[in-house]
């Protein structure tokens, strides 16, 4: 931390530059506050120092390489963000996806939905001081990112949905390892709630602390749990089902106070009704075909799209324009973290500073995703 | 006062579990890696006609999403004496795998079985440019990783070296 | 550009691909009510989202009412985007209305020499930021945004690098 003292007539103000390089702003994020004693009165947030320029990126790369340039967005959810990408593609093209890809995704997609949400978990525990969740999520995750590298052969960037379907058949003890899995991961779950849920020193330093109110969620554009921890029950999945999520039956969490809490406990939630997800898709899914006919260099008709997909982080929207060559003529990413992060410069007026580390762990930022 | 002792209970229950961590140096105690697992890329070695697989036909070259190879391909000297299927065969070969994603498009668009992902990830150097393997080198971490999985070209009859001899099928 | 676009519109409409959804009619027929007043206002149905394309001079009152009109209610700014024509640039920004649980695109052009288009941000404040990055990557002046310092990019960088004019550079082996 860097300190600037400027001295003004009447009073002395502070301003303290908390990161880039600090452990709790998830990446390489900077804040400059003004704070008068402990309360912060002004925040400057700085982004841009992972901007690697991905939108330009992909007009220059084939719709298959794109997907390489969409792993890399949101490292933690991957493969919602692959998902993403290859259902605007899809949807434009007006392809038809065989099912048993279609269900491969989402159970993949929901995997790597509680792996997203597992990470937020255990960081969060860091950020507000305690220690020991950070090891007991790491843990679940780790066997989640084997389980996918058993599938798709890279623990992070799998680039394993194509513009059709998926890449390859599964191995063939996929359905005893998944359901091994899901029992381990949701029993992990659980103690996990245990271990910090209902602790007095987290309930504390979370409740009531950094509340957004539903009206100002949806005015900063804030989507994903942190809106549903608002009261606002949006979730596209439901309101507007992509893929085959119309096929399941499941709850959307919804919280009212959106203070930190709830936006954690939002995500708790969530990975208990992404694993009910998962269970009834292993048990619909059938054997069939894994590639829809397309042929290898996807061209997909001229025309536009703004596909809206929910990732681990909310409202992920692709909007893509095509001149009906092999590359996309534009690629705009609407990425969730970086509509949820402008919210925290008014979130973070007249908090404590102890707080700042507390209300931006709580929004759940990936900067890979907010800078592109 | 109950949560926090709910979560000290959780704590102390993990005391008498075994532990899962695994020690990373350690040859023997790591993680082992699955057998889809895409490490670097690497040439495959044909036994049967002691050649690469590899044509040079440069498709992976062009598909490649970070351009990070360059192939080159020559006459095959077995071929002309007849020892080969292969007319052409590759001359020089480079990925600079330290620009390489991993990403494993170059395997799926070969069509010669010519490239695998090997399961090799560890590949660090003290130079900026110490990982331009060339044609030996990956072959070398090709022949390592057919050895140690046991590889078998998926279309064996297609993309086999083996001379077809007319003379034996009249 | 502007052609292609008509063309393509009816000839979609030729061939009966698009069937538009009872929802989709009940707003278009709002959206009807709502705009005889603004002029050169065209509703247009591509793909699943309304499309609206207005005069970039009307871009304010446009979304000024599509937010504070009760049975509209706009309330969410999901994204703002900009595409590079070449000859023009597009604005293009997708709204949604919790109430009507629609969708809603507005398409506006910019000029290349004077791109300058007026900010919605004290309709949404969600607009802050894609103004921003907007302003970084296709240098498009947002009138009445109270502060366009990069959000990106590095202060002082030269160029608008969304762009399609500017080059991408070439990767050099070391
Ligand atoms: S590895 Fe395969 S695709 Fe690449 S040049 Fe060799 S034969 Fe061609
Ligand atoms: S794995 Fe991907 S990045 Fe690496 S050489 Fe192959 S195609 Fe190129």
């Amino acid at each position: 931390m860097e300190i600037n003292k400027t001295i003004n007539s009447d009073n002395v103000d502070l301003m303290i530059n908390m990161g880039p390089q600090h452990p709790s702003t998830h990446g390489v994020f900077r804040l400059l506050l003004n704070i008068d004693g402990e309360r912060i009165i002004d925040v400057k947030p700085h982004i841009g120092y992972l901007h690697r320029g991905s939108e330009k990126l992909c007009e220059n790369e084939r719709y298959a390489q794109v997907v390489t340039l969409f792993d890399r967005l949101d490292y933690v959810a991957n493969l919602n963000m692959e998902l993403g990408f290859c259902l605007a593609v899809e949807s434009l093209m007006e392809l038809d996806i065989p099912d048993r890809a279609s269900y491969i995704r989402v159970i993949l997609c929901e995997l790597n939905r509680i792996a997203s949400h597992l990470l937020f978990y255990g960081t969060y525990g860091l950020d507000v001081g305690a220690m020991t969740p950070v090891l007991y999520a790491f843990r679940e995750r780790e066997k989640i990112q084997g389980f996918f590298e058993s599938i798709t052969g890279a623990r992070m960037m799998h680039n394993y949905f194509r513009i059709g379907g998926i890449k390859e058949e599964l191995p063939d003890d996929f359905n005893n390892r998944l359901s091994l899995l899901l029992d381990e991961v949701s029993q992990g779950i659980e103690e996990c709630d245990m271990l910090l849920s209902k602790n007095e020193m987290f309930l504390a330093r979370t409740k009531n602390v950094g509340i957004i109110s539903a009206s100002d969620a949806v005015d900063f554009g804030v989507s994903g749990p942190n809106l549903r921890a608002s009261g606002i029950a949006r979730d596209i999945r439901v309101s507007k089902p992509y893929s085959i999520y119309d096929r399941f039956d499941y709850g959307i969490p919804v919280a009212s106070s959106g203070d930190c809490w709830d936006r954690y406990y939002v995500r708790l939630e969530e990975i208990r009704q992404s694993i009910k997800i998962i269970k009834q898709a292993m048990s619909q899914m059938e054997d069939g075909p894994i590639l829809a006919k397309v042929r290898r260099i996807a061209r997909p008709p001229k025309g536009e799209i703004y596909f809206r997909t929910e990732s681990p982080r909310g409202d992920f929207g692709v909007y893509l324009v095509s001149d009906g060559s092999d590359k996309p003529y534009r690629v705009k990413v609407r990425a969730p973290s970086f509509a949820n992060l402008q919210s925290l410069q008014y979130l973070l007026k007249g908090a404590y500073i102890a707080d700042a580390v507390t209300i931006l762990g709580s929004i759940d930022i990936i900067m890979g995703e907010v800078d592109r | 006062m109950i949560g926090f002792l709910t979560g000290l209970f959780v704590t102390m229950k993990t005391g008498f579990r075994r532990p899962v961590t695994a020690q990373y140096p350690d040859p023997e105690k790591r993680i082992k890696v699955e057998n889809r697992f895409m490490g670097f890329p690497s040439l495959t070695w044909d036994y049967d006609v002691e050649e690469p697989y590899c044509t040079g036909c440069m498709v992976c070259v062009r598909e490649c999403p970070t351009e990070c190879m360059t192939a080159k391909m020559k006459d095959n000297p077995l071929f002309s004496e007849g020892k080969s299927r292969r007319k052409k065969i590759i001359d020089e070969f480079e990925i600079n795998l330290g620009r390489c994603i991993l990403c494993g498009i170059c395997v799926e668009v070969c069509n010669f079985d010519a490239i695998e992902m090997s399961h090799e990830h560890e590949l660090s150097k003290r130079v900026r440019n110490g990982n331009r393997f060339g044609l030996q080198q990956l072959l070398k971490l090709g022949i390592k990783f057919q050895s140690n999985t046991n590889w078998q070209p998926k279309q064996p009859e297609k993309n086999s070296g083996v001379p077809v001899k007319k003379v034996d099928e009249e | 550009m502007e052609n292609q676009k008509t063309n393509n519109k009816e000839s979609k409409e030729d061939s009966d691909i698009l069937v538009s959804t009872p929802e989709q009619d009940e707003l278009i027929s709002l959206l009807t009510k709502r705009f005889p007043s603004v002029p050169d206002i065209n509703i247009n149905h591509l793909q699943e989202d309304i499309e609206l394309i207005i005069e970039s001079k009307n871009i304010k009152s446009t979304c000024r009412l599509l937010k504070d009109s009760s049975e509209l209610n706009f309330n969410y700014l999901e994204c703002i985007s900009l595409v590079d024509y070449e000859e023009k640039l597009e604005a293009v920004y997708h709204l949604t209305s919790f109430k009507l649980k629609q969708s809603l695109v507005i398409k506006t052009s910019i000029s290349v020499e004077n791109p300058e288009i007026d900010s919605v941000i004290d309709i949404w404040r969600a607009a802050d930021w894609f103004e921003r990055e907007a302003h970084d990557l296709f240098g498009v002046t947002f009138l009445g945004h109270p502060n366009l310092e990069p959000l990106l990019l590095f202060e002082g960088f030269e160029g608008y690098p969304g762009r399609k004019n500017f080059p991408i550079n070439d990767y050099k082996e070391w």
